[in-house]
């Protein structure tokens, strides 16, 4: 009943548009307040610096960096070239280059909204100019985003890191295979669209044109393997690799003269009210985390859940049902943030893997960002393709539909996603 | 009361500025760390036992920091306002927001109280600089100081709003 009660507060907060930061933190004051325990209130601020101060996220503001300024950096044309070469002739067209740009751009960004509000605006330009329906592009484009934080490197796998200590370079390596699944399963559902819905195709690029674009993406192209190969081989940890990731994206805008000095500022201070937007969101989170533990919420949930028999099976498909649900109306780092103190004591009860329910959690709320009323990627594509949310949404459908099959693939067969970090670091110990 | 509206507008650009170059320098201190700490890596010509403390320290402040810059700017994350244009009349929907204002306000005053008597009530030092910790903390007061102005003028801003019974009174 407390429990319902507490979730009952925050949503109804989240909904009456309160900041999510204060909504969290609000609803933990409320029930400390509202049950005679005020004198914890004087843990807040404690609570709230130290869960913002940890190394692990540290990474958050270089990877959303990395992506401004690739995005500003004339990085993304490049990408966008080689992938017209590569697949603009297949049924499906440009929608097919949206994807595959997406995966790769998803080797160096870490943020769906960024790609969304960067990648997705070339893309989407391309696509109209092409003779697609601004609806039908919009969609292709906030559903091709949504690969960007499953392919490492990815913030969603840096904070579910930094709440659950599992090993973020672990989680990177098992982003890899459903990433490129999901990209393939939506370059299906185009294929299948492509003729009802009458998308246009490019004629069949030649083997020069595809050399040239490559040589033209070249060094872009090259950040993946710097990123995972420096982390993987020890070189640096995750949250190095994202200062090393942010470093390289500025010296290729500046090598290609597409990025000037008089902007860094203006880009600098952009990604870090992004980047302290979301910590202070985690650092109220932090308190109502701790809250949620104080209150034994896991406890009386575990409880609930042996009570009635649930298996491990269930158990997954209630945490399917549960994150779909939240989708629809909270920011995806703002579900992890609330559930996964709960989750996280349940997983073990029922032998969940943890890294593979890293990879499932983040899949999960790549739907949210396709789930109205409240959807990132859904917003960001509306901010320029201006369609309307609703028919926007309806058009993501199928794609989404796609992303569901390998969230539920991924959910029930653990070695899709396990196979490449095992392969690489090693069996878990 | 136009000339005052005037006066507190160029007083948010000049603070969010002031936010600006402090958040900036913040983030070139952390990443001159980090990028020192991969290079001593691999050759070690300094120890580096102080870094986990002055990173810690850089980044609570920026956190804080770049979160009353966005305060300022009236940017933070939320669901989006999509409940108010369903209220009938401009005066219901302004009393909403100036709710939704007060609730901002009560969550950061708490938070204001609390971290500066943590801050002035501290005193544990820190284990590398043996500084007190009271300097690591108080980058949240500070800030928190900041917040709760800004929410009090938000509110003063839906209140004039709301007596004028005019929706278009901007509040950041």
């Amino acid at each position: 009943m407390l429990t319902l009660a507490i979730f009952g507060v925050l949503l109804a907060l989240l909904i009456l548009d309160v900041p999510i930061a204060v909504a969290i933190g609000l609803t933990a004051v409320i029930f400390f307040v509202g049950q005679g325990q005020a004198a914890f209130l004087a843990l807040l601020p404690q609570r709230m610096y130290f869960g913002t101060t940890g190394f692990t996220l540290l990474a958050i503001p270089f990877f959303i960096l990395a992506g401004n300024l690739m995005n500003t950096g004339g990085v993304t044309h490049r990408i966008f070239r080689f992938a017209r070469a590569l697949v603009g002739h297949i049924a499906g067209g440009l929608g097919q280059v949206a994807v595959v740009s997406s995966m790769i751009f998803s080797g160096m960004s870490g943020s769906a909204v960024a790609d969304a509000a960067g990648l997705g605006q070339i893309q989407h330009k391309a696509m109209v100019e092409a003779g697609y329906r601004p609806k039908i592009s919009a969609a292709i484009v906030a559903s091709a985003s949504t690969i960007g934080p499953v392919i490492p490197p990815s913030i969603p796998f840096v904070l579910y890191g930094a709440i659950t200590s599992v090993s973020v370079a672990r989680l990177f390596l098992a982003g890899a295979i459903p990433g490129v699944t999901m990209g393939i399963a939506m370059m299906i559902a185009i294929a299948f669209m492509a003729g009802p819905r009458g998308l246009p195709k490019d004629e069949k690029a030649n083997l020069t044109e595809i050399w040239e674009s490559f040589k033209a993406a070249f060094w872009p192209l090259m950040a993946p393997f710097l990123i995972i190969g420096g982390i993987t081989t020890g070189f640096f940890t995750a949250t190095e690799a994202s200062v090393i990731a942010s470093l390289y994206a500025g010296v290729l805008g500046f090598a290609y003269r597409d990025l000037k000095l008089a902007d860094l500022p203006r880009i600098l201070f952009a990604s870090l009210k992004q980047s302290c937007g979301l910590m202070f969101i985690i650092a109220t989170a932090n308190f109502f985390g701790w809250f949620t533990i104080f209150e034994r919420i896991p406890d009386a949930l575990i409880m609930q859940l042996t009570a009635l028999g649930t298996n491990q099976t269930q158990f997954l498909w209630i945490v399917i049902g549960v994150v779909l649900v939240l989708g629809c109306f909270l920011e995806g780092n703002a579900i992890f943030l609330i559930t996964l103190p709960i989750f996280m004591k349940i997983c073990p009860l029922f032998d969940v893997d943890m890294i593979n329910f890293g990879v499932v959690m983040t899949l999960l709320i790549m739907i949210g960002n396709l789930t109205p009323p409240v959807g990132m990627c859904l917003f960001a594509v509306e901010s320029f393709a201006r369609t309307g949310i609703w028919v926007l949404a309806l058009e993501c459908l199928p794609y989404l539909v796609a992303i569901l099959v390998v969230t539920i693939l991924c959910a029930f067969v653990p070695d899709i996603a396990l196979w490449l970090p095992n392969l690489v670091m090693g069996p878990m110990p | 009361m136009t000339a005052v509206l005037a006066l507190l507008s160029r007083f948010d650009r000049a603070l969010l500025a002031v936010l600006e170059v402090i958040c900036i320098a913040l983030f070139a201190a952390i990443t001159g760390i980090l990028t020192l700490n991969i290079v001593v890596r691999f050759f070690p010509v300094m120890s580096m036992h102080w870094f986990d403390e002055i990173l810690e320290m850089l980044y609570g402040a920026l956190v804080f920091y770049g979160a009353a810059a966005v305060w300022v700017a009236h940017e933070h994350f939320s669901v989006g306002d999509w409940l108010s244009k369903r209220l009938p009349g401009k005066r219901s929907r302004l009393v909403y927001r100036f709710l939704v204002e007060a609730c901002s306000l009560v969550f950061i005053a708490i938070f204001f109280k609390y971290s500066l008597d943590l801050t002035l009530g501290t005193t544990e030092m820190t284990t590398a600089f043996a500084m007190p910790k009271s300097w690591l903390y108080a980058c949240m007061p500070i800030t928190g100081a900041i917040m709760v102005i800004y929410s009090v003028k938000n509110m003063l801003l839906e209140l004039r709003a709301i007596v004028r019974d005019d929706d278009t009174v901007p509040t950041s």
